[in-house]
């Protein structure tokens, strides 16, 4: 939360403060700092209601950079909402286990959240399914293919979705990009939508240089 | 119910520092009631922004309590003084920039917490010039 | 400069004295020779099992299988000694260390030395002072851009040669056995052309790598800051014909993002200076190329900087282009310590930003995924 300021205390840095701040640093595009944008209709509500019929287990599949994480995130007040506990872990690169996860602790209100789930080895994978069984604890998921759960959503970029995403981040920008830009980077980016604000990251540094310059 | 006030400036008409400066800052928290207030935390630190992991480095933080106050009470307006240090110095590069910042932190009861900053500048580094940001066309790798 | 080793040596500095060209050439002759020998030996085995089976003769307890045990072992050892070599050649003893402990993303830069208090996130430079130079105050240490290509190279050589080894036996036995297989003949022509291209392709980046072109750099002061000028001398040895050789200060930023099951790294050049350039020369063997040159920071450079996931990183790169040799492009890492000019602030009209040099289009990101 801001509160009010005394001058001169700007709330998002100046150009005459020697500071800029690009729209498309990774705070502004990290999981969790945008929601999840659904243009097909869908909502998360709806996705914690299809996760709920299926006894709380189920996987969100998609490609490198379609926004699964950031799904993830939408969902996790959601599911706390709904009175589920949820124990969550990331699966780095190259990491092949999760820590230990303390059986008592295991509820059937509690709900296990996997990001990465595929990269697990087949034991952890099996184990963590086991425990969640005997818990009746809930597990959900995100993968790149399917892991074997019921799908609750997979996540599929189109370049709609990209310029609603742009959208979103140049909503307070005087700078602003053109679509060509985003379609053109979208395409550049093999519609990897984290690729493509990557990309623009630079395109907005350029515009926004040269204006200054200018 | 009524959101609290938090008043941060800096001390000064300076907005860039040189390295060794001291920097002079002034807070305030006012329309809260003071026994809702479980700490107060001022830091000045730097933070990276850009297409990398934010990090993140405190040069100066104080923490207070209500104890640590007169009469319990953080609301009143508060100096700070810190001399800053050689480095690092403000940065806008190409992808990845520097930036200073005091930063005010207010905890209140039932988890509720308020955020607010000021940016300053530490040293003149220049920014990074248009003519090195010439971005590779759509179909480069 | 010792070319071979001696066993009596005044050493100088921390680095060792004995030409590390001879070092490496010899250990990746050793261990390319076991894998050779461990591979024809085991071909002529498993060729003569297929002419005359006789398995009896490797139970255990005759002795046979003793020999397919130490066969397999020196292709083992042998090959894997190679690929060891092959990624420990133009490295430093810091950055073996490094690999060793399997620290990936350890820089030599970087390595665990405290700071200095009074300029935090600013890189130790003790790692690059600890060898002094022969003729400035330091010899800079190198950091060899990653030998994929021989690697790779190595990889491919040594996997082809063992298959074709082995497709050879076959083929030979089936000659012998009056079953001509004429196709298949033909065609081991090709591949024993593409075997002994992979063998001398990895035996000239071998030799171009493992320091017959061996790049030295010294410089007269440590750190460097910015708006003065420090001496610098290069010695490039080799045998080679060059078409250019450039000396370029070069200041790049590095930003690394995990995300999900991804870690994206980038860097991006912001600054390079031409510090030296040289063309059409000859560079004999024996003789090696010398040349001095002025390294100038500018005024209002940036200071180098390390943080966990954000580096801005300064280093002299030299760069040679040589007839019938890959490029070479060797960087050695400096430190540069904010300046007078940059730590203060300029009143009044907004700072001068000078335009720097245009550079090349940015390096490849570089993202693991699952």
């Amino acid at each position: 939360m801001w509160g009010r300021f005394y001058w001169p205390c700007p709330r998002r840095m100046s150009r005459d403060d020697g500071m800029s701040t690009n729209p498309f640093a990774t705070r502004f595009i990290r999981p969790g700092a945008l929601p999840f944008l659904f243009l097909d209709g869908d909502s998360a509500e709806a996705l914690v209601g299809r996760l709920k019929d299926q006894q709380w287990c189920g996987q969100i599949l998609g490609e490198h950079g379609s926004g699964k994480t950031t799904l993830l995130a939408t969902l996790m007040p959601l599911l706390e909402a709904a009175g589920r506990s949820v124990l969550a872990f990331k699966v780095g690169p190259g990491e092949r286990r999760l820590p230990r996860i303390d059986r008592p602790a295991l509820s059937s209100a509690t709900q296990i959240v996997i990001d990465g789930y595929e990269q697990l080895s087949w034991w952890s994978k099996w184990q963590v399914r086991r425990l969640a069984r005997r818990a009746g604890a809930g597990l959900l998921v995100t993968a790149h293919k399917d892991a074997g759960l019921p799908t609750v959503y997979e996540t599929k970029p189109s370049e709609e979705v990209a310029r609603a995403v742009v959208g979103k981040l140049m909503a307070n920008e005087q700078v602003s990009l053109s679509p060509e830009d985003i379609g053109v980077n979208y395409r550049a980016a093999d519609g990897n939508v984290r690729e493509m604000l990557f990309k623009l990251f630079d395109v907005y540094r350029q515009q926004h240089s040269s204006e200054i310059a200018e | 119910m009524i959101e609290p006030l938090l008043s941060l400036c800096i001390v000064g008409p300076k907005r860039q520092f040189a390295a060794g400066d001291e920097l002079v800052c002034e807070y305030q928290i006012d329309a809260v009631d003071p026994a809702d207030i479980q700490a107060v935390e001022a830091s000045v630190l730097w933070h990276t922004e850009g297409k990398g992991e934010e990090d993140l480095g405190v040069h100066f933080f104080e923490r207070r309590l209500p104890a640590d106050a007169e009469n319990g009470d953080l609301r009143p307006m508060r100096r700070l003084r810190t001399r800053l240090p050689n480095s690092p110095l403000s940065y806008h590069g190409a992808i990845l920039s520097i930036q200073w910042c005091v930063r005010l932190r207010l905890f209140l009861r039932r988890g509720r917490e308020y955020v607010i900053e000021h940016p300053f500048g530490l040293g003149s580094v220049p920014d990074v010039g248009p003519v090195l940001l010439a971005v590779p066309a759509a179909d480069e790798p | 400069m010792a070319r071979l080793f001696r066993l009596v040596e005044k050493k100088r500095g921390e680095r060792r004295t004995g030409a590390n060209w001879v070092g490496h050439l010899g250990e990746a002759v050793f261990c390319g020779s076991l894998f050779l020998l461990g591979t024809l030996l085991l071909s002529v085995i498993v060729g003569s099992q297929l002419i005359e089976p006789n398995p009896g003769q490797y139970v255990i307890g005759v002795g046979g299988w003793l020999l397919i045990l130490v066969t397999c072992s020196s292709i083992v050892l042998g090959g894997g000694g190679l690929i060891w070599t092959v990624l420990r050649i133009g490295t430093s003893a810091e950055r073996r260390s490094a690999m060793a402990s399997q620290a990936a993303d350890t820089d030599i830069v970087h390595a665990a030395v405290p700071r200095p208090r009074n300029y935090p996130t600013v890189p130790s430079f003790e790692g690059l002072i600890n060898s002094p130079g022969i003729e400035l105050a330091y010899r800079l240490p190198a950091t060899q851009t990653p030998g994929w290509r021989l690697l790779a190279t190595t990889v491919f050589a040594m996997l082809w040669s063992f298959a074709v080894f082995l497709l050879t036996a076959k083929v030979i036995r089936g000659h012998v056995e009056g079953r001509h297989e004429w196709l298949l003949t033909v065609m081991l022509a090709g591949f024993w052309f593409v075997c002994y291209w992979s063998v001398r392709e990895f035996l000239q980046l071998l030799v171009m790598n493992s320091g017959v072109g061996r790049t030295t750099l010294e410089i007269s002061d440590l750190p460097l800051a910015p708006g003065r000028e420090y001496q610098a001398s290069l010695v490039q040895h080799g045998n080679m014909k060059m078409r250019l050789l450039q000396v370029w200060l070069i200041c790049e930023e590095e930003a690394t993002f995990t995300q999900g099951t991804d870690i994206r790294t980038e860097t991006r050049e912001v600054d390079r200076r031409t510090c030296f350039e040289r063309r059409d020369f000859e560079i004999e063997l024996g003789k090696p190329f010398s040349a001095e040159c002025r390294i100038a920071v500018p005024a209002h450079a940036m200071h180098s900087f390390q943080s966990p996931h954000n580096v801005v990183r300064w280093k002299i790169v030299v760069r040679g282009e040589a007839e019938r040799w890959p490029t070479l492009e060797r960087g050695f890492p400096v430190v540069v310590y904010p300046g007078e000019s940059t730590m203060q602030i300029e009143l009044g009209s907004r700072v001068a930003r000078q335009a720097l040099m245009p550079v090349a289009p940015p390096a490849a990101v570089a993202g693991a995924g699952a």
